[in-house]
């Protein structure tokens, strides 16, 4: 196995401060439950990608690595640990791509809020870059993608995309029409962001686990079970 | 070159808990900082050696001013080591390296004579086909070791003794069939002598830099002698 097939990938990743993340979900859950459900995300996303085993992975977080929801993700799963620095995620996101690159022909890009990205999902993307595609993505049902591998960065795809609406996925297809780029889409996969999102997760054989204990807030009187 | 990622393992350096041999020579704010000098040190020579990216691998945790700095000074990225005795935390290191990388060094910070050549002569060998590379320090134990594939087999409830190490790992290399190459074996800061010999040493007296041996009258009577040199 020589360093050039192998295809790094990088994961996003924030300090699980309640009140900053999976904020659409907080008036259902509450904000640690929100906080709670994002680190187990990010978890699951961290071993799919090791299970995929394609390459080095590498979880970037922002602000900081030195947190302690870290601390235990690298003492059990070990991913390399690296901080995002600052800019906006465009540049961020340009900006760690760069860096997988250097002693590598290909990288990958995930986020943290996709589990229903799949480890087969992942060397799919690996395959589709050693194929030759200029271009992979895991498009997501919110008009965004999940998942962006690359062989070579391009200021263009990262540069003024409205990263908070539904037209991330097609502004970046044209950015790369733009470019004469190939790229390859997989199939579609669904973020956890809003509450019905959530409940998709619960109702999901595969990934319901995500949500143990983590129940929606109820209005009246709490029924608690006796296990 | 095929690339070979460095591991340097490091411990949190809290006085007291670290280069503990040492403590009574120089005391156990002295013995950290030594620590932290031969960590920075090993580091540099990592990355001198320029055979691939350099981790450092950091335990119990990596929630530690020490390792923020040397994150910030070095091109290096951090991992935290697992639980386990040092032989699983090894594997799991080794693993993890040779999930990202097709060979794989793994060192300690407690032998500042490992040169960046050492590791370039390891890094070569893997290249050329031999399944571990490995420099000895002259109490048996290992400075550093490479491998461009790993086995539990190897690790599991080796002996980590001094004087038995070297023994007892070469010994599983031959029962699992791996051809092996084995550098000469070098000093380390721990055994008695070592840091005189640090302090003696042209290229490496800078990391004894306002580190004193402490008064005889104030050391532990654990047998310690005043250092000299070799």
């Amino acid at each position: 196995m020589s360093t050039e097939t192998l295809t790094p990938i990088a994961i996003f990743a924030k300090v699980p401060r309640p009140g900053t993340v999976k904020t659409r979900l907080i008036p259902e859950l509450g904000s640690e439950k929100a906080t709670r459900l994002y680190e187990r995300c990010t978890v699951h996303t961290v071993k799919t990608a090791m299970e995929a085993n394609v390459g080095p992975v590498e979880l970037w977080c922002t602000p900081t690595i030195l947190h302690p929801f870290f601390d235990g993700i690298g003492r059990s799963l070990h991913p390399v640990l690296r901080t995002q620095g600052n800019g906006n995620l465009g540049v961020r996101m340009w900006r760690t791509l760069e860096a997988l690159l250097i002693g590598h022909r290909q990288a990958l890009l995930i986020g943290s809020d996709c589990p229903s990205l799949t480890a087969e999902d992942i060397r799919s993307a690996a395959l589709a870059l050693s194929a030759g595609n200029d271009a992979v993505f895991v498009p997501t049902e919110d008009g965004g993608y999940a998942l962006i591998g690359i062989r070579a960065v391009e200021p263009t795809l990262f540069e003024d995309i409205p990263w908070t609406t539904d037209r991330v996925m097609e502004t970046t297809r044209e950015r790369m029409r733009d470019l004469d780029w190939t790229w390859k889409e997989l199939p579609v996969r669904w973020d956890v962001d809003r509450p019905e999102d959530f409940r998709r997760l619960e109702a999901d054989p595969i990934l319901s686990h995500l949500c143990d204990r983590i129940s929606r807030r109820t209005s009246g009187p709490r029924l608690r079970a006796v296990s | 070159m095929t690339e070979t990622a460095v591991a340097i393992l490091a411990k949190a350096p809290v006085p007291g808990t670290v280069r503990t041999p040492l403590i009574p020579l120089v005391g156990a704010d002295g013995a950290a900082t030594l620590y932290e000098r031969c960590t920075n040190h090993a580091i540099e020579t990592a990355l001198e050696a320029n055979i691939g990216p350099v981790e450092l691998w950091c335990r119990p945790s990596m929630l530690n001013s020490f390792f923020a700095e040397m994150a910030r000074a070095h091109p290096i990225t951090l991992r935290v080591q697992g639980n386990g005795d040092l032989g699983m935390r090894l594997f799991r290191t080794y693993e993890a390296l040779l999930s990202g990388h097709p060979q794989a060094i793994v060192m300690g910070s407690n032998c500042p004579a490992l040169l960046p050549v050492h590791l370039r002569m390891m890094a070569e060998a893997l290249s050329d086909g031999y399944d571990a590379a490995f420099v000895p320090m002259d109490d048996g134990r290992c400075a550093a070791g490479g491998l461009r594939k790993v086995s539990e087999e190897v690790f599991k409830d080796l002996s980590w003794m001094p004087g038995t190490v070297i023994e007892a790992l070469t010994a599983r290399l031959e029962e699992v069939g791996w051809r092996w190459l084995e550098l000469p074996s070098l000093w380390d800061l721990d055994q008695p002598g070592g840091f005189a010999r640090l302090a003696a040493d042209p290229l490496l007296t800078h990391l004894a830099d306002r580190v004193f041996p402490i008064a005889p009258s104030r050391r532990h009577g654990d047998g310690t002698r005043p250092a000299s040199g070799p």
